[in-house]
């Protein structure tokens, strides 16, 4: 039953195809981001360096740290993504709809087209997590890229059940523990 | 005291209504100047699903004319946008003095990922400096109205350039997207393509929104850039505020060919050509037209001479057209094209009659220009006419409001001929100034000296629930509302003591409680100033003005005892005394009484005010 309801999702998408607008990113459920991403970790902002590049462009390259790695392969025990915009002698780039990491924040990330695109990141803000400290000290949970409680429909996702709009945002918040668990799945372990 | 208590009752009616919720976003930085953009996508016409003949520069014109109708910042600037003379190669990765819009297939060397198009900003000192938007050339795109359309593939989206470049100039504008905000709002800047092909009521409060001074921006006008209404189709303009035949409006141009000044007056009484009421429209070379401007079109239905002063004297009619010669149509294009060939039966006053038969292609555009009497966002037509055997061009540039600011004239021969307006005798008319509401409360003002038409404006029951106008006179209030019949209307009206509301009145403001939101326009006609005001009766009066004045330059013609306007986003009111002004208690009283402050605000055309005179 649940196949069948995550097939029927994804026959609807293909019918109505998902339309990307400015910078902005398509909309990506969680098998989307799981296939699609050359890499999926967790890891916290540690610096973000900008520089300008010689067609004049100003670039961000930002560290992440303590990394987990969940998807892919990584040269080092840091992962360094490159994005488009930021700041070089009082001259800024920004690019509206673009996400920002923030340094010391941790995330949860699936990337993609690292060097290549704009925003190194499946679907952009939806292909980045934010992950915070659960209740009490409880177990961490995860986030949206501007740190909101996730979407039902990625929540539902997770859980295993068909998006509800009237759940709204009294659906209890997703833990790390619970998305990893559904990430790996997909994955096949 | 009972005028008092009706207004209080409506003033606490109008608070207890609940706004919509907050809407917009806003990029944080405020821009440093209005932008005036590079369109570096062609200007080769093409056919389009929707547009009919078009192309990506009329295309994109039509979107930054769309947001200058809007207006930005909260004066509001109805020329943010221009668009430069030459197109020249800017760099949209570089910060290079140029607003760039081009098509690009990546971006600085960066993949699009799945984004469609791009705006680079640019921010120096806290100010956004330069606007660069890219469009994705990988993908495909048209322009149409209406849903989402597939590419012919099938597979992938058929995208609507028009909507994306409203997007993208909403960005340049200084406008975020709502839906990453945290909102849920209807809006062309949410962050995905939809079937919103136009702007909605939170894009318009968000573009009033951003922090923009008028007074700071680099125009000499505020003349809206199109006159759009809810019920025209998308990328249409009436024209009809853009060629004014009022009695006595004259224009002087810098004529090419001669040193003198060239003059153009309307008369002062209609004229009948053919049982057709023209206003003659003669100039100092001694020629007059009788001229209309009506549901047709601007048209010519008479030449003749004229050997007194132009305007004021009698005209001898020499030719009569039969059907008149068409200017333009009654509505046109950006980017389109409209074919007036025809005959033209001249029936010359000797007794004799002619006939021609041209051919004759009128082209649209926008265009920004710069004549001795100001910068003006027009209607480009050009008219390419080919009569016994000699081809002539005739481009005229319309300005909002103005009428005719430029005019060249280029025959097959050689001839050319250019006139540029050096000075109007008249205040441009608010005409064309769009009337932006929001759902719930809008308190409105007609500041053209053309009565609104309540019906024919707000007839739309879907976007209406009801409109009053205060009659001090009477001390009563006037309702209309679309729902009802009109002997509905009245029977209910007498029953409650209210008038029928049939048409707002030059200088006269007026509440409209709106189901959606929705843009309508203010009739046409000149500015009522502020000093039409002088003398009037003490009492609650509530007005508008079309000489954009603060408040306390209000003061000085009018002296209130206080002056109150609505502000439909916050649901709050705007309060100015002249006497807590002058005694530097203003501010102070302004914050324990939960006010907002006018500050260098503008009581502008579309605002409808209190004043309570004494």
């Amino acid at each position: 039953m649940k196949k069948t309801l995550i097939a029927l999702l994804l026959l609807l998408m293909i019918q109505l195809p998902v339309q990307a607008q400015a910078a902005t990113f398509a909309d990506k459920n969680l098998a989307q981001l799981v296939v699609e991403a050359e890499q999926v970790f967790i890891g916290t902002v540690v610096s973000a360096q900008s520089r300008k590049l010689p067609n004049g462009a100003i670039v961000t390259d930002f560290r992440f740290s303590d990394v987990q790695l969940i998807k892919g392969d990584t040269a080092g025990t840091d992962i360094v993504l490159l994005a488009l915009g930021g700041e070089v002698d009082g001259l800024r780039l920004e690019i509206p709809g673009l996400p920002q990491f923030q340094r010391d924040s941790r995330y949860l990330v699936f990337s993609s087209g690292n060097g290549k695109d704009i925003f190194p990141v499946v679907g952009g803000p939806a292909g980045m997590f934010q992950i915070a400290a659960g209740a009490s000290g409880g177990n961490p949970i995860v986030l949206t890229s501007s740190g909101m409680p996730l979407g039902t429909a990625i929540a539902a996702e997770i859980a295993g059940e068909v998006a509800s709009p009237a759940l709204g945002a009294v659906q209890p918040p997703v833990t790390l523990e619970s998305f990893l668990a559904a990430i790996k799945s997909r994955l096949g372990r | 005291m009972k005028r008092g208590s009706k207004l209080l009752t409506a003033a606490l009616l109008a608070q207890l209504i609940s706004p919509p919720a907050a809407g917009f976003a806003l990029l944080p930085e405020p821009p440093a100047h209005g932008f005036v953009m590079n369109l570096d996508v062609s200007a080769a016409p093409f056919q389009s699903i929707g547009y009919g003949l078009t192309s990506w520069r009329a295309l994109a014109e039509l979107a930054l004319a769309r947001w200058n109708a809007a207006g930005i910042g909260s004066g509001p600037d109805f020329n943010f946008f221009g668009t430069t003379n030459t197109v020249v190669a800017g760099n949209a990765c570089a910060r290079d003095g140029v607003n760039e819009v081009t098509w690009a297939a990546s971006n600085c060397g960066f993949s699009y990922g799945s984004a469609i198009a791009i705006t680079n900003r640019w921010i120096v000192n806290g100010a956004r400096a330069e606007e660069d938007v890219l469009f994705n050339s990988n993908v495909a795109y048209n322009a149409y109205q209406g849903p989402l359309a597939r590419a012919a593939s099938g597979s992938e989206t058929m995208n609507d350039f028009f909507r994306v470049a409203v997007h993208e100039f909403g960005h340049a504008a200084g406008l975020d997207h709502p839906d990453q905000a945290g909102q849920t709002v209807t809006a062309i800047m949410n962050s995905t393509v939809s079937d919103i092909d136009a702007l909605q009521a939170d894009d318009v409060a968000g573009a009033r929104a951003i922090v923009w001074s008028q007074a700071s921006a680099t125009t000499t006008t505020t003349i809206a850039t199109t006159t759009t209404t809810s019920q025209m189709a998308p990328g249409q303009i009436a024209m009809q505020s853009y060629f004014p035949l009022r009695p006595g409006y004259e224009w002087t141009y810098q004529d090419s060919t001669s040193v003198r000044p060239y003059k153009r007056v309307i008369g002062q009484t209609p004229v009948s050509i053919n049982g057709i009421p023209t206003w003659v429209w003669s100039d100092s070379g001694g020629v007059a037209r009788y001229m209309t401007n009506d549901a047709d079109g601007i048209g010519r239905h008479a030449s003749g001479s004229q050997s007194v002063v132009p305007g004021f004297g009698n005209a001898t009619v020499s030719t009569i057209y039969a059907p008149p010669d068409m200017y333009v149509p009654a509505k046109v294009t950006l980017g389109g094209s409209a074919d007036l060939s025809g005959t033209i039966v001249e029936n010359v006053s000797d007794g004799s009659s002619k006939s021609n038969s041209y051919t004759q292609t009128n082209r649209f555009g926008a265009e920004r220009v710069t004549v001795p009497a100001g910068t003006y966002t027009t209607v480009r037509a050009t008219n390419v006419r080919v009569m016994n055997g000699v081809t002539s061009t005739n481009t005229i540039w319309f300005a909002d409001g103005v009428g005719i600011v430029k005019l060249k004239y280029e025959e097959s021969t050689g001839y050319t001929q250019t006139y540029s307006l050096s000075a109007i005798n008249f205040t441009p008319a608010p005409a064309g100034a769009a009337l932006n509401l929001q759902a719930g409360w809008n308190l409105a003002g007609n500041s053209s000296t053309g009565t609104l038409d309540v019906a024919a404006t707000f007839g739309d029951a879907g976007n209406v629930l009801t409109v009053w106008k205060w009659i001090p006179g009477s001390a009563k209030w006037a309702l209309y509302t679309p729902s009802l019949t009109a002997q509905a209307l009245a029977n209910y009206a007498g029953s409650k003591g209210y008038d029928v509301l049939t048409g707002v009145d030059a200088g006269e403001g007026f509440w409209i409680n709106s189901k959606a939101g929705f843009t309508a326009q203010l009739p046409p006609g000149s500015a009522v100033t502020a000093a039409a005001f002088q003398g009037v009766a003490s009492g609650w009066h509530l007005i508008a003005i079309g000489d954009n004045k603060t408040p306390r330059e209000l003061s000085t013609a009018l002296a209130p005892t206080t002056l109150w306007a609505w502000d439909a986003g916050q649901a709050r009111w705007y309060f100015h005394a002249p006497s807590l002004d002058a005694n530097g208690t203003l501010s102070n009283y302004i914050a324990t009484k939960g006010y907002l402050d006018f500050g260098a605000k503008l009581l502008d055309p579309v605002t409808g005010f209190w004043v309570n005179v004494p």
